[in-house]
């Protein structure tokens, strides 16, 4: 029967949550993706009990619905930050293109940087201290030695290096 | 149990052909490269539990049996392969954010001033290699000096515009 179905109607119960609660600006843009991925989570658990309770397809489903919660909050997470869809976002703006350094004067580092430092300082990441940045929850320095660590094993290379 | 037991299976069997053919030598398209050998596996995974004649099951757990319950395991390995994407693509850029967390903390106690930070990060290292990705992907074309965005680049960049909208989300970056 249909009940593969279950895991994507919980995924689209989660994005259009998601959507809906930025949009009305009830959250912040995280915590509107931690509300849709437990209401999609509500609506699963609801399925799985109307279609006679859980087993091992349930857990399955589980799986399938944590992995594409994860990918929608990649996706809502690339248009908010991604350098590349910025990038895109201008030239579709301007179909004649644009020369680099046209692009530099409506996107460029210094941008990028101060927007990811007024992140970085407001999600507590980071602190400054006497007008230096220093250290602060230890969550992003994990994740990033995660990524190092995978960019070593798979690429050989590490993280801003070669 | 099928689902879950021969979905991840097939998941780890991906995973190890692209570590070996990562160690060998690194695909010029690596998302692309990726995709192939995920959804390859799979397929052939699939074909064979399904055709294989001689009743195989591993430690008693059944094989799966049917359009549904295949359906299922691919949706499963579909839905694993994507999130390593997602993860890979991560891996294969150095996100900025990560880099002035690394930065800050390598820094230690004295820290960084915002000034160094801007001198350490500049557009050859932020903005040029982004630039050359979306050339090497096809999304955007280089004509007379001026960047284009292809086809697949306005699609790509309609995709995201119609869901920043839905959102009520300003341009981000």
């Amino acid at each position: 029967m249909a009940q593969f179905l279950f895991p994507l109607i919980a995924l689209f119960a989660n994005a259009a949550l998601t959507a809906l609660v930025f949009r009305l600006r009830l959250s912040p843009l995280l915590k509107a993706v931690y509300a849709g991925f437990l209401a999609g989570f509500a609506v699963l658990v609801t399925l799985e009990l109307a279609a006679g309770g859980f087993s091992w397809n349930c857990a399955a489903d589980s799986i399938i619905y944590c992995a594409l919660s994860y990918c929608h909050f990649h996706f809502v997470n690339l248009g908010e930050t991604a350098r590349r869809i910025r990038l895109l976002r201008e030239l579709y703006e301007n179909p004649a293109g644009l020369s680099r350094g046209e692009l530099l004067s409506r996107y460029n580092a210094r941008e990028i940087i101060s927007l990811r430092l007024a992140r970085l300082e407001g999600n507590g990441q980071i602190i400054m201290k006497d007008g230096r940045y220093v250290s602060g929850t230890p969550a992003v320095i994990a994740m990033a030695r995660i990524l190092d660590f995978m960019k070593r094993a798979l690429l050989k290379r590490s993280t801003g290096g070669n | 149990m099928a689902i879950i037991f021969y979905g991840t299976a097939l998941f780890l069997a991906g995973f190890a052909l692209h570590l070996a053919w990562w160690r060998i030598s690194l695909p010029k398209r690596q998302t692309k490269t990726l995709l192939l050998i995920f959804f390859a596996v799979l397929i052939a995974g699939c074909a064979w539990l399904a055709f294989e004649p001689g009743g195989f099951a591993v430690s008693g757990v059944p094989r799966p049996r049917g359009a549904w319950e295949f359906t299922r395991v691919a949706l499963y390995v579909t839905a694993l392969t994507l999130a390593y994407m997602i993860t890979y693509s991560a891996v294969e850029a150095d996100s900025p954010s990560l880099l002035i967390a690394l930065a800050v903390a390598r820094a230690g106690e004295n820290g960084l001033p915002p000034d160094e930070i801007h001198r350490l990060l500049d557009d050859n290292a932020l903005v040029t290699p982004r630039l050359a990705d979306l050339l090497k992907d096809k999304m955007a074309a280089l004509e007379d000096g001026r960047y284009i965005a292809t086809p697949k680049g306005r699609l790509f960049a309609k995709i995201f515009i119609l869901h920043r909208a839905v959102m009520g989300a300003g341009k981000g970056g």
